[in-house]
């Protein structure tokens, strides 16, 4: 073994060790605590790097660990690979940082920091998974971590919203495992091909192929809050916000979308799943999600009920870009899996300065917040604009790929799909706009923090700026060699539809 | 003058307004609004015709200036020069540091729209011109004013969704967005005119042409002069620009063209009578009377589109005409709104906006409260059939606790994953 096999081992334990260190650690030892998640954080973003730049220039890097007979825990770092690593890595530090401001003070922190790199470890092995199991394996990983987190502050509601959550997740892993013994059982292998691994399957097989899909599709539906499995996701809105941040934009609700992406083209292949005709299932069902999650959204006055329902019609864009196929939808699709990522995650943490600073939780509560935290609010109007597809933000490019791509492979009625959607962002995400920067100030906030002059305290504050600045980052330098766009495009190419 | 010099200034025209929109930064500078006009003033007062490149931004745009551009830049210039006199900070009510940002966002996105060299540019520039409008025109805003900047909103939403979809049709026809390129292959017969219903609605909106003006003369009626002077020489203009500059010349299409010509004409009758109705009742020149008079100027230009669209020879022959005539036409307009807003009051203007247009405006502002209703209405008739339909089996599980008693949940998650099963399998059989 090298030492380019043993890196993606490394980038798992780079936040697994200090995680089960933290477990450990006392409640007063805040010190120690920062700096093992800091130096986690920040050595899984250098081995990241790393990589990113050696798998641009070809090189290979595969960790493969026997596991059971004839199956091994494979971590492989392809370019889709990285892309999902990449965007974990990068917000989870900056997620880090936002936590150890927002849990100043609070109790079960090492307990909190534990899971927390936990999660990230597993969402991580989900990225650089190489076959069916090691997903499946980090992909329960995930749901076990994530659970605590969600009834962190211990509330009935906490607790009630965790266990529909593991309801939900459960099983949803349960489908995914029936799926993948299944699949085993047919194909015997597992190793995720770029083009897919089930393309010489005979027609006497389509049936039962359908069955696998659905399954599969079934359980990583669940994360990915397509309808009608999305129910857990506006209950787990009781979690603290940069639990929140992690579920939407980094590890569960992407966990589930990424899964989609292996499943369609590195298990079944692209062209191998149309031929199936699930892809215009994925299809209708995405663009469902995507309305209703919209509808859903505009009638929530909680700001983080308003977010999630948000969530779950943008994630679908992700699963629609996958579902329409051709290579320039799919560059949609992959792309908004980073830029999604970027813009809920500024859109929760400027939630939680609102609620953590003024005790804001409800947007009829918002009047004149632009005034007082401006550079929050600042923020939260780009990733915004964002999410509705204005240009120059990042949500522009995502929706301007689905919607080239849909015109490319002959369906136009995703167009409509996505300028209703727009509509309807727009509807519910510019009142709130309006509220904060054009409506008169209430003589009080809610619940008013003391920051002296500041608006808030800085390890708030510098996360949505920096996510908020990447977003509008990657909408407006999409032709820089390793953008977002550049990288999503690589992947469509050199992967899945490589000449 | 050195060229890299004029090139690095076509660059900065653009970018140095955007870095003084930053409240941080043009809050600790003395009059940011004059600053940030800098660039443009080289620009517009150097005779040298000038273009950039820049591939790392956006799909690859550029800025370019030439003699057509120069007067229209030289006009806005004035404008804009005007404006910030008009709004020196002892003379704002309020909070000036947002109205500085948004002031100097609209400016970017004027000169970024006015000074690209693509579509794509184009677009996003005028974007953030018409966000940035949008927050100048609600600051400090009354009752009215926020009427009409919501108006102007909705407008602007359906606009952004209209030229999107018509930048969509230009890249899968074309991989180039420079006008040119694009026009070309837009004007090919067997494009989809569709790409030229998305660009006429999406400008016309944007313009507040006839019939979409409701918002305008509620701006002219109760804004400031510095927002009606911006937007002239922002949003107006601009989207005029933009119809001239995507508008393809094609001929197979002339009941498009009939039809702008007959909204051109409407648009003349209907501003000539109300101004001419002013005039007799004796009720002054205000603002109003401006608005209706840009009414007048965008209904002059949709009738030359049409008949551009009707006879595209005629157009190429004449179309040199159109820049000299926005030029023109900001100029009148500025003038006007400089000497007949000076002494107006927002009271002596009587809202005199047709019932059928309030009408609009009431379904307009009240869609969401309409589409709540109706979802309301419609989940109020599901349940009842629902309950109707005998299935109380499922009906059990539509009371799910999780400590919201009283809040009924469709579904549980047992029946929510069995449905979806069914429903992918049910799909996927059907799809194959």
């Amino acid at each position: 073994m090298n030492w380019n096999a043993w890196i993606p081992l490394l980038v798992v334990l780079s936040s697994l060790l200090p995680g089960l260190i933290i477990f450990g650690l006392a409640e007063e030892k805040v010190r120690v605590r920062i700096t093992l998640n800091l130096f986690g954080a920040l050595t899984k973003l250098i081995l990241v790097g790393w990589m990113i730049w050696g798998v641009y220039n070809g090189y290979h890097y595969e960790t493969r660990l026997p596991l059971l007979p004839n199956l091994e825990l494979v971590l492989r770092a392809g370019p889709l690979a990285l892309l999902f690593v990449s965007l974990s890595t990068l917000l989870w530090l900056v997620t880090t940082v936002y936590a150890i401001g927002y849990l100043e003070d609070s109790p079960h922190r090492s307990r909190f920091f534990g899971f927390f790199s936990l999660c990230v470890t597993a969402t991580v092995g989900v990225a650089l998974a190489g076959n069916l199991i090691t997903f499946l394996l980090f992909y329960e990983l995930l749901t076990l971590a994530t659970y605590p987190l969600i009834v962190h502050r211990g509330t009935e509601e906490a607790r009630q919203a965790g266990k529909t959550y593991l309801r939900y997740t459960i099983s949803g892993g349960a489908l995914l495992l029936i799926g993948t013994v299944w699949l085993y059982s047919l194909t015997g292998t597992l190793e995720f091909t770029p083009k897919g691994f089930l393309t010489n399957m005979g027609e006497e097989h389509y049936p039962a192929l359908i069955t696998i899909f659905t399954l599969l599709i079934a359980g990583l539906g669940v994360k990915a809050a397509l309808f009608p499995l999305h129910g857990w996701l506006p209950q787990a809105m009781v979690a603290p916000a940069p639990v929140s941040a992690l579920l939407h934009a980094v590890a569960v609700v992407k966990a589930g979308a990424f899964g989609i992406i292996r499943v369609v083209y590195e298990v079944f292949g692209v062209e191998f799943s149309a031929a199936l005709g699930v892809l215009t299932a994925l299809a209708w069902l995405a663009s469902f999600t995507i309305i209703y999650g919209s509808l859903r959204a505009l009638f929530q006055d909680d700001l983080k009920r308003r977010l999630a329902f948000s969530t779950i019609s943008q994630v679908s864009y992700i699963a629609l870009g996958v579902a329409i196929a051709g290579p320039i939808a799919t560059i949609g699709g992959v792309v908004h899996l980073v830029h999604q990522g970027l813009m809920k995650i500024t859109l929760f943490f400027c939630a939680g300065n609102l609620a953590e600073t003024l005790g804001i939780h409800k947007i009829s509560e918002m009047n004149g917040v632009g005034r007082r935290m401006p550079w929050t609010m600042g923020a939260f109007t780009i990733g915004a604009f964002g999410m509705i597809g204005a240009p120059p933000v990042a949500g522009f490019i995502s929706k301007w790929y689905l919607g080239l791509g849909a015109l490319n492979t002959g369906q136009s009625w995703v167009i409509l799909v996505l300028a209703g959607s727009s509509l309807l962002n727009a509807a519910y995400f510019l009142p709130i706009l309006h509220r904060a920067w054009f409506m008169p100030s209430p003589k009080s906030w809610p619940h008013e923090h003391d920051f002296g002059n500041k608006e808030t305290a800085w390890p708030l504050l510098l996360p949505p700026l920096i996510t908020a600045a990447i977003a509008l980052a990657a909408g407006l330098l999409v032709t820089l060699p390793f953008s977002p766009l550049e990288w999503a495009k690589l992947i469509s190419v050199r992967e899945f539809y490589q000449p | 003058m050195n060229i890299e010099f004029y090139t690095t200034t076509l660059w900065m025209a653009v970018i140095w307004p955007l870095l003084l929109s930053i409240p941080a930064l043009h809050s600790r500078l003395p009059w940011p609004r004059f600053l940030a006009i800098i660039p443009a003033i080289v620009l517009a007062a150097t005779p040298i015709d000038a273009s950039i490149n820049i591939p790392w931004l956006l799909f690859g745009t550029g800025f370019a200036i030439d003699g057509n551009i120069r007067w229209i830049l030289g006009v806005f210039v004035m404008i804009w020069l005007t404006t910030a006199t008009l709004t020196l900070p002892s003379k704002e009510k309020a909070s000036p540091c947002y109205s500085t940002t948004f002031y100097l966002l609209t400016l970017t996105g004027s000169l970024g729209a006015l000074l690209a060299t693509d579509l794509v540019g184009f677009f996003s520039f005028s974007t953030v011109m018409s966000y940035g409008f949008y927050g100048l025109f609600s600051q400090h805003a009354d009752k009215t004013q926020l009427r009409a900047s919501r108006l102007y909103l909705y407008f602007i939403i359906a606009a952004d969704i209209a030229l999107f979809e018509a930048l969509l049709l230009v890249a899968f026809t074309t991989q180039h967005f420079q006008y040119e390129v694009a026009r070309q292959a837009m004007s090919d017969i067997s494009s989809s005119p569709v790409y030229l219903y998305m660009v006429l609605l999406g400008f016309t909106l944007k313009a507040g042409i006839w019939p979409f003006y409701a918002w305008l003369t509620a701006a002219f009626n109760s804004g400031t002069r510095a927002n009606a002077l911006m937007l002239i020489a922002g949003p107006i203009t601009i989207s005029l620009l933009g119809l001239l500059r995507w508008l393809p010349a094609r001929d197979d299409i002339y009941i498009i063209g009939i039809v702008m010509q007959l909204l051109g004409a409407a648009a003349i009758s209907h501003a000539v009578l109300k101004v001419f109705t002013r005039v007799i009742f004796r009720q002054g020149m205000g603002l109003f009377t401006t608005a209706w008079l840009v009414i007048t100027f965008t209904g002059l230009f949709s009738l030359a589109l049409g008949t551009a669209l009707l006879n595209p020879s005629l157009w190429h022959e004449y179309a040199y005409i159109a820049y000299p005539f926005i030029a023109a036409m900001s100029i009148a307009l500025s003038i006007l709104i400089l000497t007949t807003g000076k002494n107006q009051k927002k009271t002596e203007l009587p809202d005199t906006t047709p019932l059928f247009i309030k009408k609009i405006f009431h379904v307009f502002e009240e869609w969401i409260h309409t589409a709540k209703q109706l979802a309301n209405h419609l989940t109020l008739r599901s349940k009842i059939l629902w309950n109707k339909s005998g299935l109380f089996f499922i009906n059990q599980y539509q009371q799910v606790s999780n400590n919201q008693k009283n809040k009924p949940v469709i579904f549980d998650w047992k029946t929510n994953i069995t449905l979806f099963l069914i429903l992918g399998l049910a799909l996927t059989w059907l799809a194959s």
